[in-house]
């Protein structure tokens, strides 16, 4: 099998998914790259994760307190059991973009509901996602429409829809946030069963008739007594709406852009593609999925292998599933899930409703350190299938020199391109104890210390 | 409706009682009940990982066996003591799951992460522990379900193993039955069983979403339910209980309510919570938030309150013909009457 096809179908699915095992990639290179972008398009012929596997075992998080790693740990679940793994990273794109946090709303179990939406609709049709956006409990408090009345308008939910969900700055003024705020107003929740001894409720979207601004609108350009549906068709059919979410699918998959606040002042790095994809959005009718089947068969995505860094969600949920054995919902998932915040992405908690800078900004001391003592720690723990699997590919190949050791261990862990001077540092280490030998006691630990020195390079860190 | 009329067959909701708590009067996510002496009901609480930052061996709310006693009328339910605490020492528990008395009063409670049964002595005092993980003889992935016959036999639901083995009060291995599969006799991932009064094992068979009804012995005698949200269907079962006319209750978990059958198998009815009151313990705790009193009365459907949710465990009591259900996601047990001598209103009333 040409070790070509491998690193390609390993970069699909490190980006379209988690990574993946070597056995899968293997699979999935022997049925093509054109078939494996199809399946991934289409996740219902995969397997979900199993919500109430967790909740036969850990029934503590169904609807939990809001205490840090209590809700983390349910999606924890998710990403790391899901075979549907596109449909799991674009529920993570979309908790990127609608950027919405338990801090404030205070149910983790309302965020959940948000989150389930992103899974049911995020590959399908960007306007009907919004409409159900629009009426999510959790973002209509996390935005303040709930506050948002006929008689006093806030403008929270109106402005963010403009600035952050679909278009962007500079392509509307304040009179078409105010008139846009306008059309949102009697869209709230109902009163829910507040929390106490029998536990949390839900909310439940609610639109009230009589506390809507029923008079005309101006907005965009656009006359007519609107409601909140009629805005969001006409944001959908502004241009700067298409490339605006051809860019954030952009920075997601293929290659790390400026933060969201620059896009106004600084071009793409890639002009073209953005409007190939917005082009593509257009056409579709605001489809998702034909987007990012342009995406994964395109040479811009094909040639941009580690172009982006790794967030915290794909560096820890990227390194179970390869690692192995954490499926189970084990006593500690609800610490497990805290790693990803250790290392500044604490889900279903973002900084603020403009979501997480991402590339470089995701790395500092301390956050680097954190990602590689979590990756050294998982893979140092050759009784978990995933790492035995690697010596047991290792071990077929017999005894093996230190520079085969490391080109080998690099080759299963990726494969991975490092620098030449990274590659003589790993050859350097590995020739300290000399070849490895398979009769030796500690291969199989020599075989951990190389993978924990090769998620320690800054190579790991990118996707 | 809070009295359901079917089939010759009254039940009548009777109260609620319970409110989360992680000691003393309340529960914490309670998924197993045994019966003891009288009206004493042992609940087994599972209790969660709560504080951040604590691995599972350091700290978690709530684990632990309390016991109570009912009563007859509502209101009359005490907290009377509690057993067992989150941990993995002697007499500590991970992720408790059942509970079941011997003849002479021992309480033996099972541990599905630590793989063990833990025993405690009519003091309630820790005095052993039995079985360790694997899948031979005496061994366990998972035990949860628990049921104790006359005969002081133990069944326990070994649930990752996908079997029930019988064991000795001392966790003597007697024998077993089961095995992974969804043919007659088969379990997958099984989680609550009882016995009836002729000796037969029911065991809910979670994942292949069915009750089996099984000879001592093992061998199959008849299944109720398959897959679905319809009559008579179940959603990964939990539990079931049978009451001496041989009804059968099955706790249909994953569709939040208790699904009834015949002993034919014929589904009669289906309970779904009726909490319309709050309970003693729950009052208190409620009526003191002024903030929550106001926005209660804003609430447009109450109702949701009432419903059971995914609730894990039932308990029929036969002294008094009523049912009890763990609606463990609320912290309460909910009470049905099965009424002997109940006379209907005049129909065109």
């Amino acid at each position: 099998m040409a070790n070509q096809d491998i690193a390609l179908m390993a970069h699909l699915m490190r980006r379209a998914g988690f990574g993946a095992t070597r056995e899968e990639l293997e699979a999935r290179v022997a049925r093509g790259y054109e078939a494996t972008v199809e399946e991934l398009l289409n996740p219902e012929t995969q397997e979900p994760a199993d919500r109430l596997e967790l909740l036969r075992y850990q029934p503590g998080f169904w609807k939990p307190p809001t205490s840090a790693g209590m809700g983390g740990a349910v999606w924890l679940h998710d990403m790391v059991n899901t075979h549907r793994v596109l449909q799991e990273k674009m529920v993570l794109f979309w908790h990127h973009v609608f950027a919405t946090g338990y801090g404030k709303v205070d149910h983790y179990h309302e965020v959940f509901k948000q989150i389930d939406m992103f899974r049911d609709l995020g590959m399908g049709n960007y306007r009907e996602l919004l409409v159900e956006l629009a009426k999510n409990p959790a973002m209509i408090y996390w935005l303040d429409n709930c506050d948002n009345h006929v008689y006093a308008v806030n403008e929270n939910w109106g402005r963010e829809l403009l600035e952050l969900f679909s278009m962007g700055v500079g392509n509307y003024t304040e009179e078409d946030v105010r008139e846009c705020s306008r059309a949102f107003t009697g869209w709230t929740v109902s009163p829910m069963i507040p929390r106490s001894a029998y536990g949390r409720f839900d909310w439940d979207f609610e639109y009230q008739e009589e506390d809507h601004d029923d008079e005309e609108k101006t907005f965009l350009g656009h006359t007519g007594n609107f409601n909140g549906e009629d805005i969001i068709d006409i944001v959908c059919q502004h241009p700067a709406t298409a490339r605006f979410i051809a860019r954030h699918l952009y920075n997601f998959f293929v290659a790390d852009e400026p933060q969201v606040p620059a896009w106004s002042v600084t071009p793409p790095n890639d002009p073209e593609a953005i409007e190939l994809l917005a082009q593509t959005f257009v056409d579709s009718g605001y489809e998702i999925t034909p987007v990012l089947r342009v995406i994964f068969r395109s040479d811009f995505f094909k040639n941009a292998r580690f172009a982006k860094i790794k967030s915290p969600a794909e560096v820890v949920v990227g390194t179970l599933r390869m690692v192995g054995g954490y499926q189970f919902p084990a006593p500690g998932i609800g610490e497990l899930s805290r790693q990803t915040s250790y290392m500044g992405q604490e889900i279903m908690n973002p900084p603020s409703v403009e979501g997480w800078h991402t590339g470089s900004e995701w790395i500092n001391s301390g956050s680097l350190m954190k990602r590689i003592n979590f990756s050294a720690d998982m893979v140092s723990r050759t009784d978990k299938p995933g790492i035995q699997a690697i010596i047991n590919r290792l071990q077929a190949q017999g005894d093996l020199t230190p520079g085969e050791l490391v080109d080998n261990c690099l080759d299963l862990m990726g494969p991975l391109e490092v620098q030449a001077e990274n590659r003589q540092e790993l050859v350097n280490h590995a020739s300290e104890a000399g070849d490895l030998r398979w009769d030796d006691e500690n291969a199989a630990e020599r075989v951990g210390e190389m993978l924990q020195l090769i998620v320690s390079l800054r190579e790991y860190q990118y996707a | 409706m809070v009295t359901q009329i079917v089939a010759r067959r009254v039940y009548d909701y009777n109260r609620v009682l319970g409110r989360g708590a992680v000691s003393g009067a309340g529960f914490s996510l309670p998924v197993a009940m045994w019966l003891g002496e009288g009206d004493t009901i042992y609940v087994v609480d599972r209790g969660s990982e709560y504080v951040p930052g604590a691995p599972w061996n350091r700290v978690a709310h709530g684990a632990r066996v309390g016991v109570f006693t009912i009563g007859g009328e509502p209101e009359d339910e005490e907290w009377v003591s509690e057993f067992g605490k989150y941990g993995d020492g002697a007499g500590e528990l991970i992720w408790p799951s059942g509970v079941a008395l011997d003849s002479k009063g021992n309480a033996y409670v099972t541990d599905e992460w630590m793989n063990r049964v833990s025993a405690f002595d009519q003091s309630r005092n820790f005095v052993t522990h039995w079985g360790t993980e694997g899948s031979g003889p005496g061994q366990f992935s998972g035990p949860s379900g628990i049921f104790i016959d006359g005969q002081d036999t133990v069944y326990v639901v070994d649930g990752r193993n996908h079997r029930v083995q019988k064991l000795a009060t001392d966790g003597t291995y007697l024998g077993e039955f089961g095995g992974l599969g969804s043919g007659e006799g088969q379990f997958d991932t099984p989680w609550g069983l009882t016995l009836d009064g002729e000796g037969y094992v029911y065991v809910a068979d979670h994942k292949n979403n069915r009750v089996q009804k099984l000879t001592a012995a093992g061998d199959f005698v008849a299944q109720y339910g398959s897959y679905g949200t319809g009559r008579g269907q179940l959603n990964r079962p939990s539990d079931v209980a049978v009451d001496p006319d041989g009804d059968i209750y099955v706790c249909d978990w994953g569709n939040n309510r208790v699904q009834i059958f015949t002993p034919e198998g014929r589904f009669l009815t289906s309970l779904i919570g009726d909490a319309q009151e709050l309970s003693k313990w729950a009052r208190p705790v409620i009526m003191a938030s002024p903030q929550g009193l106001k926005r209660r009365r804003e609430v447009k459907n109450i109702e949701v309150e009432w419903r059971l949710a995914l609730p894990s465990s039932v308990v029929y009591d036969a002294a008094r013909d009523r049912l009890l259900i763990a609606d463990t996601h609320r912290n309460r047990i909910q009470i049905y009457n099965k009424l002997k001598d109940y006379v209907s209103a005049q129909r065109n009333l």
